[in-house]
């Protein structure tokens, strides 16, 4: 991968250290208005709409978006890049079930707050032990992720370009909390939408559709074809994936908390709108490497090499600037979600149950330290099999969007039976990934608990929303 | 097969909704601290 380096390693590092100094900076510096818990792990509660839209998008573009998008052009042609795109309908599903989270919790923290009130305690469990497969699975991937893109794009090892994106996002999580990792989130996501939209108009200007799609025809027509039934599998996959990411993530729940009264709704739909141009203006940038007669080593590192063919020096750093705020703007919202579950689910639900609000808050501090040195540990031995885990987690998060849409939809439906669902799609998705292909697995497992769930509907109605609003004072702080 | 035409009827919209959605982001923002609703 270091021959194919596009950017000289001592400017790689200056860009590295000018930004890291400023999301620390920004960070401690939103952190002192923090003074109570809920400014610590939630901003406020108060959060306005343009750092809501800003957050929302910029967590859901990870390095993924920015280098997979690219890379599933340059393989699966114009499929590729609209299959991506369709992971904005998580959010834009999202958007009316946040609105009621923070209408009926106003005093809710986590994703585990709402499925312990409403599905009991077994489903609770089996829930956080889905929820941080996930999380560990999506953390690896991206402290992997930011060695191997940063290696690639200048040299600099794999082990060093790790260490200096985990310490530098845990450092700036741990000294302002949500508020930091949603600050940092507006910078980074004006720094990725101005590239991105950069490198497409340059494409434009310096090639043209024309001679774009005149060389694809003639040297990769298959990516210009419309007709692949086999790519309908990978989006649909791709589209219930993406739905349970969202639905269960304490990443997208603690937002709907911490967003403003009447601002979730309004954020998460308009968040789901700006992101879905954002692969395929990124994919079509891959799909000038023909043009360019740019020789391809891997695919994954069409993008890179496009900007840098075309756009010298200039390409280079800016691909490298957009990657860099990819990969901080996802794995600070990830710290963050992850401590708020451990702190309030497994610290406070389960062993120090009397915590208090300051014990809670000194207890965020240590776990997202602990976060980030777990991260680092797995994620140096560079083992693919652990950077593939987060394809694994696809059967596990798909069985959690039935059981969640309709706890908050509907007042029906028993909690061994949410709790069913959830084991049931997990272990058939599992046993489908396997046995089929990693392509099926969401969709097995959102298939299997739908039908666990499927009952609820004909049931009566059995729970009172009111149960999960827990300041009402028979409810006790945490029952 | 996608045309020329229909590439460039995908890509040019998605070029503008991502350059709306960076001058929306600015918009609010500035809309939000002059209203004292930023954070």
């Amino acid at each position: 991968m270091i021959e194919a380096a596009i950017l000289p390693p001592t400017l790689a590092w200056g860009i590295i250290l000018a930004f890291s100094a400023l999301w620390v900076a920004l960070g401690w510096w939103l952190g002192r208005k923090n003074n109570s818990m809920d400014d610590y792990m939630l901003a406020g509660r108060n959060v306005g709409l343009g750092l809501a839209v800003a957050t929302a998008m910029a967590t859901w573009v990870t390095s993924n978006t920015t280098m997979t998008a690219p890379q599933l052009t340059y393989q699966l042609g114009i499929w590729g890049m609209v299959g991506y795109s369709l992971g904005a309908i998580g959010l834009l599903l999202f958007a009316p079930l946040a609105a009621e989270i923070r209408t009926l919790m106003p005093t809710g923290h986590t994703s585990g707050d709402f499925i312990r009130l409403r599905w009991g305690k077994l489903s609770w469990r089996i829930f956080l032990l889905i929820s941080f497969f996930y999380g560990l699975g999506w953390l690896i991937s991206l402290g992997m992720a930011g060695g191997i893109l940063i290696e690639a794009l200048s040299g600099i090892p794999y082990a060093y370009g790790m260490t200096v994106i985990v310490v530098i996002c845990t450092a700036y999580t741990v000294f302002g909390g949500l508020r930091a990792v949603i600050g940092t989130d507006f910078i980074q996501t004006v720094l990725i939408l101005l590239g991105v939209l950069l490198l497409a108009i340059l494409v434009v200007n310096n090639i043209g559709f024309d001679e774009i799609h005149q060389t694809l025809s003639q040297e990769r027509p298959e990516l210009l074809n419309l007709l692949l039934p086999a790519s309908i599998m990978f989006l649909f996959n791709n589209l219930f994936f993406g739905v349970g990411e969202i639905f269960h993530s304490n990443v997208w729940w603690s937002r709907a908390f911490a967003f403003a009264p009447g601002v979730g709704k309004r954020a998460y739909i308009l968040a789901g709108i700006f992101w879905l141009p954002i692969p395929i203006v990124a994919g079509f940038i891959a799909l000038a490497a023909p043009a360019l007669n740019i020789n391809v080593p891997s695919a994954d590192m069409v993008a890179p090499l496009v900007a840098s063919q075309m756009f010298g020096l200039f390409g280079a750093i800016l691909v490298f600037i957009i990657v860099f705020a990819a990969l901080a703007s996802s794995l600070d919202s990830l710290l963050a979600a992850m401590s708020d579950l451990i702190v309030k689910d497994i610290y406070k639900g389960h062993i120090h149950k009397a915590a208090t609000s300051s014990q809670m808050r000194s207890a965020a501090v240590w776990v997202i330290l602990g976060l980030g040195v777990i991260t680092w540990c797995l994620s140096l031995p560079r083992l693919s099999t652990l950077g593939e885990l987060l394809y694994l987690t696809g059967a596990f998060v798909a069985s959690t969007i039935w059981p969640i849409a309709i706890g908050i939809k509907l007042k029906k439906g028993t909690g061994p039976q949410a709790a069913l669902a959830m084991a049931t799609g997990t272990a058939i998705g599992l046993y489908s990934y396997f046995a089929i292909g990693f392509y099926v697995a969401a969709l097995v497992s959102a298939g299997v608990s739908l039908i666990v769930m499927l009952p609820a509907f004909f049931m009566k109605d059995s729970f009172d929303p009111s149960e999960l609003n827990e300041n009402t004072p028979e409810k006790g702080e945490l029952r | 097969m996608i045309s020329a035409a229909g590439l460039t009827a995908l890509v040019i919209p998605a070029m503008v909704l991502t350059a709306i959605a960076f001058a929306a982001l600015i918009y609010l923002i500035i809309k939000d601290q002059q209203n004292g609703n930023l954070w």
